[in-house]
């Protein structure tokens, strides 16, 4: 019996031997017969905005007969799991890397190092301002800036002198870089902005966040604009609105989208919302990193896929599809 | 004089009683020390002296108004009811870590039942208390069995709760947040409000008066008490111990997921997230209520005080309109202060 164990042991680590042997001689030569392998590092799916990303590279994984694997990084200790998730996606050494670069500093030096160790890396969603010092072959995503810029404008064009711009993850640069953009942006446009970070303890609970934001706009009474990095907390702010008094006085505009957020478009509630399209930003992802690695083809410096605006113009075919599709337009 | 002092800290209900001397001054003074050494003086003192901060520093822009004192009203209320059978089971000798995740258990289930499914709001509710009642047998059938510390057993059921329902919801759903919607019965009972006074405070005050009575009047208030003070002897006295830490983590369970389809229908949207902070937060307000982490020691009158001194600290400083990126760090410092204020006190009362 042991002894049976222990041969089929051997048997078994000799096999695996000679796989691994031959897997790492004939890497390039099997390239065009091998289903590509694709290693994609984003966000996490508690994260409302991540499950259409992730709806979009799946269907790409489909499509294109690509063997994915999704590795979510933990938002909650967002530099740590950002190095330990890149370096889970490396030691795989599969045929290309997609990764959401959420904290530059951390994860730039490791695409250098799998782009050392020989995997094309694509820069996705995030990390627009440094991707390309660091040997990756591409981006796709949307520029934070050019958001806070059209935040800034749409609310200026619903009469907002004052605008509130609210950060959900305190802490987390894309979403301070957005709001200092919209600051700059409100500056050059002649009215003022300022900032709202949510304590971290308050980040999951909606109802604390609209009081939170109640209170606020209740002690800041100059306030008449609104905007959020987050559709609910968008929603929350809606409702604070309200509470306080402050309907069609305060402006109100956020990013992703929701249910509800495309409901108070549609009702004249809600202003405006920015989409920066996520599916599109999974799907691309998945399908650059394909060519790249199939065929060494990709597209040329930065794909945009944001931002895009929905609002009382284009509500009712972006309404029409989020409710006919699951996950392409948003989380549901 | 100090020998009077301790005598009446030493049986604080009976502070008074027990002073024979008819010096006036000393008599007053025991009235003090007998008040002041109950577990809840400190918890009391602590939400009065944050509410008189903010009613100065933050009353003239908005504090004091009826929607700022919801507003903290409100809070309180959502934390309290949670707080109350993690007191419970704290007393008892026991944590709960799981019960953040638990709250957005409950909310996901509802919001998977009801907004999904479009099923009657009350399906979703039951379904999320059967979760509770699993989650809850679970923790405390492997606290009792494993005799592990609960501490690491219920931090290894939240992240097995918060992956599981995350799990179902991205399985059944594609999403972790889904808008969910009660009507009719359901909504009056988790979602009524008045003016911007939510029916949570009802709630908060049944659970909070039932709860006290059951501490202070049943014996297994006592039971409670016995089985954080002493374990063995507890049980040599023929205190079913075990059973008193089921029926606890039952309840710590319960009254999560009864806090997640509070909140899940309050605002219209279920997630997966939802309370996390909880974990955090509920052991905050025990503490700040005067509740010893080693058990034995406390009372939910305190708690509910903890509660408040959360509620009005946590929604206080929105008001205060000083930098917002200072706020996680004065929430922080104000209950580090709660806290040593408390301690301080007991020390004080005890004559050391």
């Amino acid at each position: 019996m042991t002894r049976a164990l222990r041969s089929l042991t051997t048997a078994l680590g000799a096999l695996a031997l000679a796989a691994a042997l031959g897997g790492l001689a004939t890497v390039p030569a099997m390239a065009q017969d091998a289903k590509i392998k694709i290693a994609f590092v984003s966000g996490p799916l508690y994260d409302s905005f991540f499950p259409p990303l992730y709806q979009g590279a799946n269907d790409a994984a489909k499509d294109l007969n690509v063997d994915l694997n999704y590795i979510p990084i933990d938002e909650h200790d967002i530099e740590a799991s950002s190095a330990r998730t890149m370096q889970a996606a490396i030691a795989q050494h599969p045929d290309a890397i997609v990764v959401g670069s959420f904290i530059s500093t951390v994860v730039d030096p490791l695409i250098k190092q799998a782009v050392a160790a020989g995997i094309p890396v694509y820069v996705n969603q995030s990390g627009r301002a440094t991707w390309k010092s660091t040997g990756a072959f591409g981006f796709v995503g949307q520029d934070p800036l050019d958001v806070g810029i059209i935040a800034a404008e749409r609310l200026q064009g619903g009469g907002a002198k004052n605008i509130l711009c609210v950060i959900n993850v305190p802490g987390n640069p894309y979403l301070q870089s957005i709001c200092e953009a919209l600051g700059g942006r409100a500056k050059e446009l002649g009215i003022a902005s300022e900032n709202l970070e949510l304590p971290t303890a308050d980040s999951t609970d909606l109802n604390k966040v609209t009081r939170n934001i109640g209170a606020y706009l209740q002690s800041h009474p100059t306030i008449d604009g609104v905007f959020t990095e987050n559709a609910l907390v968008g929603v929350a702010a809606t409702a604070a609105v309200e509470t306080v008094q402050l309907t069609g006085k305060v402006a109100v505009g956020t990013m992703e989208v929701s249910a509800v957020a495309l409901e108070q478009i549609e009702s004249g509630k809600m202003l405006f919302l920015i989409n920066e399209q996520p599916y599109l930003d999974g799907y691309y992802g998945v399908l650059f990193a394909y060519h790249y690695a199939k065929y060494g083809i990709a597209p040329v410096g930065e794909v945009a896929t944001g931002p895009s605006v929905v609002d009382a113009a284009n509500i009712h075919k972006i309404k029409g599809v989020f409710e006919q599709y699951a996950n392409v337009i948003g989380s549901k | 004089m100090t020998n009077t002092q301790s005598a009446a800290a030493g049986s604080s209900s009976e502070a008074p009683a027990n002073t024979k001397s008819d010096d006036g001054a000393t008599r007053r003074r025991s009235v003090f020390a007998g008040l002041i050494t109950r577990p809840e003086t400190g918890g009391i003192l602590s939400a009065l002296a944050v509410f008189l901060f903010f009613a100065v520093l933050a009353g003239k822009s908005g504090f004091l108004s009826p929607l700022g004192t919801a507003y903290w009203l409100d809070t309180a209320a959502d934390l309290g009811i949670m707080a109350i059978p993690i007191a419970m089971l704290m007393i008892a000798g026991e944590f709960d870590l799981s019960v953040g995740s638990m709250v957005g258990a409950a909310s996901i289930i509802v919001g998977i039942c009801t907004g999904y499914f479009g099923l009657d709001p009350w399906i979703g509710v039951g379904f999320a208390f059967l979760a509770a009642v699993a989650v809850g047998l679970l923790n405390g059938f492997l606290v009792v069995r494993t005799k592990l510390p609960s501490f690491i057993v219920t931090l290894s059921t939240m992240f097995m709760v918060t992956g599981g329902a995350l799990g179902i919801s991205i399985g059944i759903t594609g999403s972790s947040s889904i808008s969910a919607v009660a009507t009719g019965s359901a909504n009056f009972v988790f979602a009524a409000k008045w003016y911007e006074f939510n029916i949570a405070l009802v709630h908060w005050i049944i659970i909070a008066g039932v709860a006290i009575w059951v501490m202070q009047r049943t014996p297994f208030g006592n039971w409670i008490y016995a089985t954080g003070g002493s374990l063995d002897t507890a049980r040599l006295a023929g205190v079913p111990t075990n059973r008193v830490k089921m029926i606890l983590f039952l309840c710590t369970s319960i009254g999560a997921a009864f806090v997640g389809v509070m909140e899940t229908y309050t605002f219209q949207n279920a997630s997966v997230t939802l309370g996390a902070q909880y974990v955090f937060s509920g052991i905050a307000a025990c503490v700040i209520g005067g509740l010893l982490l080693t058990g034995g020691y406390g009372s939910l009158l305190g708690t509910v005080f903890g509660a408040m001194t959360y509620g009005i600290v946590s929604m206080g400083v929105f008001f205060l309109g000083w930098n917002s990126e200072l706020t996680d760090l004065f929430i922080g410092l104000l209950l580090l202060l709660a806290v040593l204020a408390n301690a301080r006190l007991r020390q004080f009362a005890m004559g050391r």
